[in-house]
């Protein structure tokens, strides 16, 4: 018996070195086990995020049976108003956007609309800890590192990190602790936005700088890139500082197509 | 021992489809599940390699490390299988 504990220790210690071992060689070599590992696994995984996708747009979601009818008709009449309040701002927006254009022209200065892919969202923030998107556009349709990727066609929402042949990997700048440069408000002041993860943001201003709630946050290199607007405004008495904090106009968990621009 | 490695090789599968489909907390309750019902579940370290491989970037919040998924696979692993050995399951 005593024997028998004796060769069943020593087992267990075996396979724990034989663990540590293992995990020191996969740790060691782990970028270039990623390189290979990560195109091989692309081509498996690809055609599974394809069928996901397809099968979620022709499926109802069976939470929907779970919904008294009355709960669905208050959401119904809800969005209804919603949608006519949209469409009413849209109008003056789109004014706004047709001047601005017109505007850029006098100046020399326009921009070309044809200059986005159009990329299916494979893979949303939830399903990894590292908060990305995964779209399927790549090297198949020139995408390049560090192009900026929007929703709804100027929402500003990241830029490509990561490019493999048919899919790539977009880096959120709502993701915790990243950083984008944003101008703020109607006087478009310029300072760094800090991510913290789910679509929203938090900006640090000096306490006296003039700013509302519902002003818009735009990206630095274009007003028409919207990133966001004010929805929150804290101060504390002893801070020489006010937090700004603000989400992006877009669900990111609910995202299926995204814009990626062709220049970076 | 027949079954044993059926459900095995049965629960790899959820996970890797869980790991490729699902959010990631789900993968890592399954991952949990493995190393409790079964011995020697050194498969995590797959399963860490298949998310990172699929979804890493460095981030500053990880400090840019890119194996955050291994790292956190390990970490469940050490502790559940030191409790195991004290349950004596």
């Amino acid at each position: 018996m005593m024997m028998s504990y004796l060769s069943r220790d020593s087992k267990k210690k075996k396979n724990k070195l034989f663990l540590v071992l293992l995990l020191a060689v996969v740790l060691f070599f782990y970028s270039q086990i990623l390189n290979i590992l990560g195109g091989v696994f692309d081509f498996i995984v690809y055609p599974i995020w394809v069928t996901e996708n397809k099968i979620d747009e022709k499926t109802i979601s069976p939470l929907g049976f779970f919904v008294s009818k009355k709960t669905l008709i208050v959401s119904n009449e809800q969005l209804k108003k919603d949608i006519n309040e949209a469409e009413a701002m849209l109008v003056g927006r789109n004014a706004l956007v047709k001047e601005n254009l017109e505007l850029k022209e006098i100046l020399g200065r326009v921009s070309n609309p044809e200059n986005f892919i159009l990329a299916s969202v494979l893979s949303k923030p939830n399903s990894s800890l590292y908060d990305i998107l995964v779209v399927d556009a790549g090297n198949n349709l020139n995408i390049k590192k560090g192009s900026k990727v929007f929703a709804s066609g100027n929402i500003l929402i990241g830029e490509v990190f990561e490019v493999s042949e048919k899919s790539s990997k977009v880096r959120l700048y709502s993701s915790s602790k990243e950083r984008v440069g944003v101008n703020v408000g109607l006087f478009n002041i310029s300072t760094d936005a800090f991510g913290r993860g789910a679509g929203n943001f938090e900006i640090k201003l000096p306490r006296d700088t003039d700013i509302e709630l519902g002003d818009p946050i735009t990206s630095l290199v274009s007003s028409l890139q919207i990133v966001g607007s004010v929805e929150e405004i804290n101060t504390d008495p002893i801070d020489s500082f006010k937090t700004i904090l603000f989400k992006s106009p877009i669900n990111i968990f609910e995202l299926k197509w995204v814009q990626i621009s062709k220049t970076e | 021992m027949g079954t044993n490695i059926k459900n095995r090789i049965i629960l790899d599968i959820f996970i890797i489809f869980s790991i490729i489909t699902l959010p990631w907390w789900f993968s890592a309750i399954l991952i949990l599940f493995g190393i409790f019902v079964f011995k020697f579940f050194y498969e995590f370290i797959l399963f860490g390699l298949l998310a990172d491989s699929l979804y890493s970037v460095p981030r500053e919040f990880f400090t840019s490390f890119q194996f955050i998924s291994l790292l956190l696979f390990l970490f469940l692993f050490v502790p559940l299988d030191w409790l195991k050995e004290r349950l004596r399951i």
